[in-house]
């Protein structure tokens, strides 16, 4: 069974997925912000990368810069094989436990 | 920034996020800051402050990434840092027999506190870590020869044990920090 994954790094896997060959960091840090509605902290999203990449969910290969960016080079991600297999698990998981409760849940107070 | 210019981030600001990035993401992480930039300056939002704000967040997050060895030497060059500018301060108001040459090795061994923090916090060059190593261990062996007179003294300080143990600490702490975990990284 794979590691559970918190809810920022689903959040992070799941934008990189959707951005596909688009996923590189700055592409990745605005699309958390429109898709949680919140200006997201670069380093949240760094260090939620770095990670997801020591544990292999994601992998990352350094493409060309742009003159924007003072030549700097982009470093794109893509998700590997474990790191599908994990988002699935999560969602398999999450409706698992929510099967368990009606929705909405209604309060005992 | 001035107008009619291509918009870019403060570069001193820049600069110190590079240096305090490791090498693998020096590159692109101050590119995808400084893309940002550009974009937000275009639409005409307010940039500056948020420039500063993802800076500090990385700087910030780089100061507890390295794991708690590291931070225990930021936390240990902190303490013998400012034990250091004690000990000077009161150097020079007691003024006991010989304390000009106390008064420098304290401000050497303070300037040796405060050069490995920044070396461990900005600069990843080699040269500069076994600088920082060659002062880690030097204060290191003050420290130690000091414990050991305190020892043999007829007066027995608490506070030459503390700060001596401190040294001693941060010298073993650098050897692991500077030593051993660049080579555990690149591995």
């Amino acid at each position: 069974m794979a590691e559970t994954l918190g809810t920022f790094e689903q959040a992070v896997l799941l934008v990189t997925l959707r951005l596909g060959k688009q996923a590189y960091g700055r592409a990745i840090l605005r699309e958390m912000g429109e898709t949680l509605g919140r200006d997201v902290a670069a380093g949240a999203v760094y260090a939620t990368l770095a990670r997801l990449e020591a544990k292999s969910y994601v992998a990352s290969r350094l493409g060309e810069g742009t003159p924007e960016r003072g030549g700097r080079a982009r470093r794109y991600f893509r998700l590997t094989a474990s790191g599908v297999h994990a988002l699935n698990e999560a969602k398999t998981m999450l409706e698992t436990l929510w099967q368990t409760v009606s929705w909405p849940v209604g309060g005992q107070a | 920034m001035r107008q009619g210019q291509n918009p870019e981030p403060p570069r001193w600001l820049e600069n110190l996020l590079t240096c305090a990035l490791p090498p693998s993401r020096q590159d692109d992480i101050p590119g995808d800051l400084r893309e940002e930039f550009h974009a937000r300056s275009v639409r005409g939002v307010p940039v500056n402050l948020w420039y500063i704000r993802q800076v500090a967040g990385l700087i910030g997050r780089q100061l507890y990434s390295g794991g708690k060895m590291r931070t225990l030497l930021l936390t240990c060059c902190g303490f013998t840092l400012l034990a250091c500018v004690w000990l000077t301060t009161m150097e020079s108001i007691l003024r006991h027999p010989g304390y000009p040459s106390r008064m420098i090795l304290d401000a050497l061994l303070g300037a040796g506190s405060l050069a490995i923090g920044l070396v461990v916090l900005f600069l990843a060059t080699t040269i500069w870590r076994w600088l920082a190593l060659a002062a880690a261990v030097a204060a290191g062996g003050v420290g130690i020869s000091a414990i050991v007179r305190d020892a043999r003294a007829v007066h027995f300080e608490g506070f030459v044990l503390l700060i001596g143990s401190a040294l001693s600490i941060q010298a073993a702490l650098s050897i692991w920090v500077l030593v051993f975990r660049p080579r555990r990284e690149r591995t």
